[in-house]
């Protein structure tokens, strides 16, 4: 029995149809489902990956995550399951790196940027071509030296203040988002993943064209 | 969208529900919980197969024990992989007392046989095939033939797939269930 093998997917069906039906005036005996799901979930054995999973690797290897970017691996990993190898973990950090190496962030819409969390770095990347604004002063309270740590913030916060700061500073900077509780300066090229880089350039083109 | 992703669970949720609740009622329902997750699965069907393949004898309750099985020892580490299903359906067949099992339980034993016996004076055994059909006849036709020639006979389980004319390969991948004397 599927139930004796506590399996959560069924009692999360099981609990959420028992809920759902009633609210959506849905008259279907709950025990009817119920024997219909017991005779379904015996001939089965299920291994379930959830949003956790995915987050977990996620972050561990550094990138930022929305929801809406979790369910999107998980529709990958699950279409492309091995019958004979089934999931893994060495499948979910494979299917993390494949939807994060395919994402050009500069060119993620605003909402979507929104919806992607995770810590940050910004390194400034000083060019000796470009004379810094002499009106902008980066302060030791949140500037490690070149290094910034954003924590906990989204990606769409993190792009508006590197645009601010390379526009305001007229210096160059590399954005990284970094696995968590990772020091900024420690390793950023090595454990952060580069996600964009800022260049005053980008903005004067920018103005030009306005 | 699980509706999108149509994975196998949830097409086989969507048919058994299918004439109490509307497509569209039961993804109202599930979609939360389809949405955000990713499910391997192994059926029956597969178990069947595999027992096939390992030449073993399989009925619905050793599908159930080896699915079960499965279920519970899965962790992240190990996979729904068909290693894992090779493991389980071994492990199971390891663990059946094939001479001890109830004629019931006999009866609901389906496979293909080969029963093996040696003639007297004879160099090379003789076999006979019993295919598709229960442990349990397999035993009765095994021991009507021992009574015949007044000689043990082996029951063994074979791979339905392999051709049947090719005695060596059949009798190399097979199984011995176990041996009938002749009585009296």
């Amino acid at each position: 029995m599927s139930t004796a093998r506590d399996s959560f997917l069924y009692n999360d069906i099981q609990d959420l149809l028992e809920k759902q039906l009633p609210e959506h005036g849905y008259p279907v005996p709950i025990i009817l489902i119920r024997d219909i799901l017991n005779d379904l979930f015996d001939s089965v054995a299920l291994h379930v990956w959830s949003r956790e999973d995915i987050i977990g690797v996620a972050k561990e290897r550094g990138w930022p995550i929305s929801p809406e970017a979790t369910d999107e691996i998980l529709e990958n990993i699950e279409r492309h399951v091995d019958c004979e190898l089934g999931i893994t973990w060495l499948t979910v950090e494979i299917a993390v790196d494949d939807f994060y190496g395919s994402i050009d962030w500069w060119e993620l819409p605003k909402e979507k940027r929104e919806q992607y969390k995770g810590d940050f770095v910004m390194k400034l990347e000083k060019d000796e071509d470009l004379p810094p604004s002499e009106t902008y002063t980066f302060s030791p309270a949140v500037w490690q030296g070149d290094y910034r740590l954003l924590k906990d913030k989204t990606l769409q916060e993190v792009f508006e203040e590197a645009e601010r700061i390379v526009k305001e500073s007229n210096i160059p900077l590399r954005l990284y988002a970094m696995p968590p509780d990772n020091k900024p300066k420690a390793g950023v090229e090595e454990n952060g993943k580069e996600i964009a880089d800022f260049h005053p350039d980008y903005f004067e083109e920018e103005h030009k064209d306005e | 969208m699980s509706k999108a992703r149509k994975s196998f669970i949830y097409s086989q949720i969507e048919a058994a529900l299918a004439e109490l609740l509307s497509t569209e009622e039961i993804e109202e329902a599930l979609a939360p919980i389809f949405d955000q997750v990713a499910i391997a699965t192994i059926r029956a069907d597969d178990i069947l197969a595999q027992a096939q393949r390992l030449a073993m004898p399989m009925d619905e309750l050793g599908v159930l024990d080896i699915l079960n099985a499965l279920e519970s020892h899965l962790s992240q580490e190990d996979s729904l992989s068909l290693d894992a299903v090779n493991d389980q359906v071994q492990a199971w067949f390891d663990g059946m007392d094939w001479e001890e099992i109830p004629s019931e339980r006999m009866k609901s034993l389906q496979g293909d046989f080969l029963l093996a016996y040696s003639l007297p004076h004879a160099d090379v055994p003789e076999y006979k095939h019993a295919s598709n059909t229960s442990y349990w006849l397999a035993l009765r036709m095994a021991h009507r033939l021992a009574q015949e020639i007044k000689q043990p006979v082996e029951i063994l389980s074979i791979d339905p797939n392999l051709d049947p004319g090719d005695l060596e390969t059949l009798v190399a991948c097979s199984h011995c269930l176990r041996w009938v004397e002749a009585e009296g």
